[in-house]
């Protein structure tokens, strides 16, 4: 897995860009959209809020009309000669207080500016006051323009009021006035919904709250013209801006928090009616669908982040498991198969290394099975040598068996009397056909082990006859160049098992070579018994072996050095014999030495090496 | 929050505590006079409520009577003075002013009514019940025996008017309690009465009782049908 990891591998060069690639067209499409949605969504939410502003000026304005279109009717009605009597101009203005619950009183002013009744719904009708209004400005004003609305005022400091003059349009018409409480605007402003936490109120020229939802802050003549969305409004004004709706805009309210404000014109009366909304409210659904959004690129993000990396994953682990297999098939794994199932090219390419590998595997048997092929041949052919020389060895020693036994007729002297001076030729060929004799009996050893013709027998022996008859055949010749020979068998040493006669060519073998090679000295045999095997040693102390010389002289045809041949002859086959039967006996030869003092050979047989279970 | 309603009550609440919110509903009082408030707009203290302060209201009255029984000679009025005098002061005041005597009933206890009726003297009479928690709880005795005198009768309160009595005109004490109501929760949601501006009623209600006036013989004249906001038939 971590190697997917590392800086220069397919996955880091491929995962990377694949990721960056995918989610950065995700988080800027994701932006786009919420800048586009952000923008789209204010202007739209500014628009509802001013159509919110224009339905509810149109809603007071109505109010405003009906109270001028009730007033409009009464009016109407003439003085003088044609006059209509007071009486019913009484039951016309109660039934107007009847229709019209914002009006507490109705008067009738006559065309000379008189006071001629009153209706009240608090105080008692008042009939004939004769007061004379005819400079007061609900007079004056309605008389020239037919309709006068007075500012707003306040009973008792706190219930908003407005004065309503009207004058007929006939002959002899006078005027009516009413006076409206304010407060029944509240019923329309309260009434409008403005979301949730939003709401509509309505302010005269001066910036005085005229409706709001609260009535607390009407009674309480709250003045509003410090708000920012206020401000805006009276500037637009008096900089002559047609009083058409102020673009919305953020605003605070009475609490300083922030409002989304559209306002509109009460034309009549020089009135505005605000609408505010919470910006936090007004906004909510937009920062949802920004947090939707959010929301919906991250996961977009996390998706794309865990496809790329399966996908690079998908084309990156074939090839890991193609590079592991080819390293394994490298290192030899012939049978190693590559699996492979993606199905696509990078399957092929496994299929053709399995194939490589298949043909590289059976050309690679066919070559083994040929070098077994060819050991095998030489391996008959060279038991043919041997056979071959044992054969050899066996027809060449008869021959000499009756050269030398006739030599030894002749010296017996059984052919007559035999000169001195023949007598001296005869010991020499008796000796030289002696030597070949032995060279002959050695190849034939050797060549009988190497043709595996060689059987051990299995007898039971002691060493001490088997020292007893080395000794015995070695003492003349130690005898001769005044070496002494000296024997030592530990005592109370087991019967051995095992072929006796070769043991003690084994033994004959080491103790010539002392003999041979020591000029001066002693040679000693010494036999003793360690973990169940005979260990005979046999030191000399002559020359001594090289270090490096070993191994070698226990090979065939080997002796430690060729000039030495010469002079002490030999066949050189003596030591590979030897180690030849002591393995045969399961058994174990070696040699120490120092040169110039001496050396010394061991061997080492099981006891019981004839036994079934000791060496074959 | 103390809820206190008509006029005693809230004299008696605001002499009380200093401290304890009250929301007063009172028909007759004038707020600023009796130091209940500062001003309408901002009471500054621990009462706000609705308050009537219309005194003159109380010649409306005579106004109808005398509309009903143009030929009215004497007008009898059932008076309690917990609530003050106000009222009758602008009953009398208008009296004057339409040449109508008055016989002013005092009413301190139950026992005075049934005392009051039989001592009214007189023909062509007409009976106002003037507002008071007294007189308000007694309406179905009062109506009753205006009945029986067959004496047209009028008050403040519709319960009079359901009770018998043949002309109601007032502002509904249930849309002033409703207010009440609105306010006691503005305090309870923390709002300081000293900041709530005192309202006043905006709806005024007339009630004519036909059943009433069918026994009494009388016909409603046009001008007072044309303006009442309900007929009890």
């Amino acid at each position: 897995v971590k190697t997917w990891l590392w800086r220069g591998s397919l996955f880091a060069k491929y995962a990377g860009p694949l990721v960056v690639l995918v989610s950065g067209g995700l988080v800027v499409s994701g932006l786009v959209q919420i800048y586009f949605s952000y923008q789209e969504n204010k202007s739209a939410l500014a628009r509802i809020q001013q159509e919110k502003a224009a339905a509810a000026a149109i809603r007071i304005e109505r109010f405003v009309r009906e109270l001028e279109h009730d007033l409009a009717w009464i009016s109407q009605t003439p003085w003088g000669l044609r006059g209509v009597p007071l009486g019913e101009r009484r039951l016309d203005s109660l039934r107007l207080l009847r229709q019209v619950p914002a009006i507490t009183e109705v008067s009738h002013i006559d065309p000379g500016g008189r006071e001629r009744l009153r209706v009240s719904r608090l105080a008692m009708d008042v009939i004939g006051s004769n007061t004379d209004l005819s400079s007061d400005p609900k007079f004056v004003e309605a008389m020239a323009r037919k309709t006068y609305f007075s500012g707003v005022y306040f009973r008792k400091e706190s219930e908003p009021y407005i004065t309503i003059a009207m004058a007929g349009v006939g002959e002899d018409t006078g005027v009516v006035v009413a006076e409206a409480n304010l407060k029944f605007i509240w019923d329309v402003v309260s009434n409008l919904k403005v979301g949730k936490g939003g709401n509509a109120y309505v302010l005269d020229e001066q910036g005085h709250l005229i409706a709001h939802p609260d009535i607390s802050l009407v009674l309480q003549k709250t003045d509003l013209s410090a708000l920012p969305q206020v401000r805006a409004t009276s500037a637009a004004i008096d900089q002559g801006t047609a009083r058409g709706p102020v673009d919305a805009m953020i605003g605070k309210d009475l609490r300083g928090t922030e409002v989304l404000s559209a306002q509109a014109a009460i034309t009549p009366l020089n009135w505005t009616v605000f609408v505010e909304l919470p910006v936090a409210e007004a906004f909510a659904s937009l920062y949802a669908s920004i947090w939707r959004t959010v929301i919906l690129v991250f996961v977009g993000v996390l998706i794309s982040i865990v496809a790329s990396l399966w996908i690079v994953r998908r084309m990156v682990a074939p090839i890991q498991v193609l590079r592991a297999g080819a390293a394994r098939i490298g290192a030899g794994a012939l049978e190693h198969r590559i699996e492979v199932r993606s199905g696509d090219e990078l399957q092929a390419l496994a299929e053709e290394f399995n194939r490589m590998t298949e043909r590289l595997q059976e050309s690679y048997a066919g070559l083994e099975r040929k070098v077994e092929e060819r050991t095998h041949e030489l391996q008959i052919a060279s038991q043919h040598k041997s056979q071959f020389l044992a054969n050899m060895s066996h027809e060449l020693r008869t021959p000499l068996n009756a050269v030398l036994g006739y030599t030894e007729l002749i010296q017996d002297q059984i052919y007559g009397a035999v000169p001195d001076k023949i007598r001296e030729v005869l010991d020499r060929v008796q000796k030289s056909g002696r030597h070949l004799l032995g060279l002959i009996n050695d190849v034939l050893d050797l060549s009988k082990i190497e043709a595996g013709q060689l059987v051990l027998s299995s007898n039971d022996f002691t060493f001490e006859g088997v020292t007893q008859t080395a000794a015995a055949a070695m003492g003349s010749l130690a005898a001769e160049k005044n070496l002494h020979l000296r024997v030592d068998v530990t005592p109370g040493l087991p019967v051995g098992s095992g072929d006796e006669r070769r043991v003690t060519q084994v033994l004959l073998n080491l103790m010539g070579n002392a003999i041979k090679f020591t000029d001066a000295g002693d040679v000693a045999v010494k036999v003793t018994q360690s973990d169940g095997m005979f260990v005979v040693s046999v030191a000399d102390t002559g020359p001594g072996i090289q270090e490096e010389d070993r191994q070698k002289i226990f090979e065939e045809f080997r002796q430690v050095d060729s000039s030495s041949t010469k002079t002490k002859s030999g066949t050189g086959l003596g030591l590979a014999i030897a180690k030849r039967i002591v393995e045969m006996h399961g058994g174990r030869i070696w040699v120490d030495s120092i040169v110039g003092k001496g050396s010394t050979f061991y061997f080492s047989i099981p006891v019981q090496a004839g036994r079934p279970g000791g060496a074959s | 929050v103390i809820w206190a309603i008509s006029t005693p009550a809230v004299r008696a609440a605001h002499s009380a505590t200093r401290n304890i919110p009250i929301v007063a509903v009172d028909f007759t009082s004038d707020p600023v006079a009796e130091r209940y408030v500062e001003s309408y707009n901002r009471p500054g203290g621990n009462l706000t409520g609705v308050f009537l302060d219309a005194p003159e209201f109380a010649g409306k009255w005579v106004e109808l009577l005398k509309t009903l029984a143009p030929d009215l000679s004497s007008v009898v009025v059932f008076y309690d003075p917990s609530p003050g005098a106000a009222h009758l002061h602008a009953v009398e005041a208008a009296a004057k002013s339409f040449g109508v005597r008055l016989q002013v009933m005092e009413v301190r206890k139950p026992a005075d009514i049934e005392r009051a009726f039989s001592s009214i003297k007189g023909r062509s009479l007409a009976v106002i019940i003037l507002p008071s928690p007294l007189l308000y709880f007694h309406s179905e005795q009062l109506a009753r025996l205006s009945l029986k005198r067959r004496l047209p009768a009028t008050s403040m309160f519709r319960l009079f008017g359901d009770a018998g009595g043949v002309l109601v005109y007032g502002p509904p004490l249930g849309l002033a309690n409703e207010r009440a109501a609105e306010l006691v929760a503005k305090i309870l949601g923390g709002a300081k009465p000293a900041d709530i501006p005192v309202e006043r009623p905006t709806k005024f209600e007339l009630v004519i009782n036909l059943k009433t006036a069918k026994i009494l013989g009388i016909t409603i004249p046009q001008s007072i049908l044309l303006r009442a906001d309900e007929v009890i038939r």
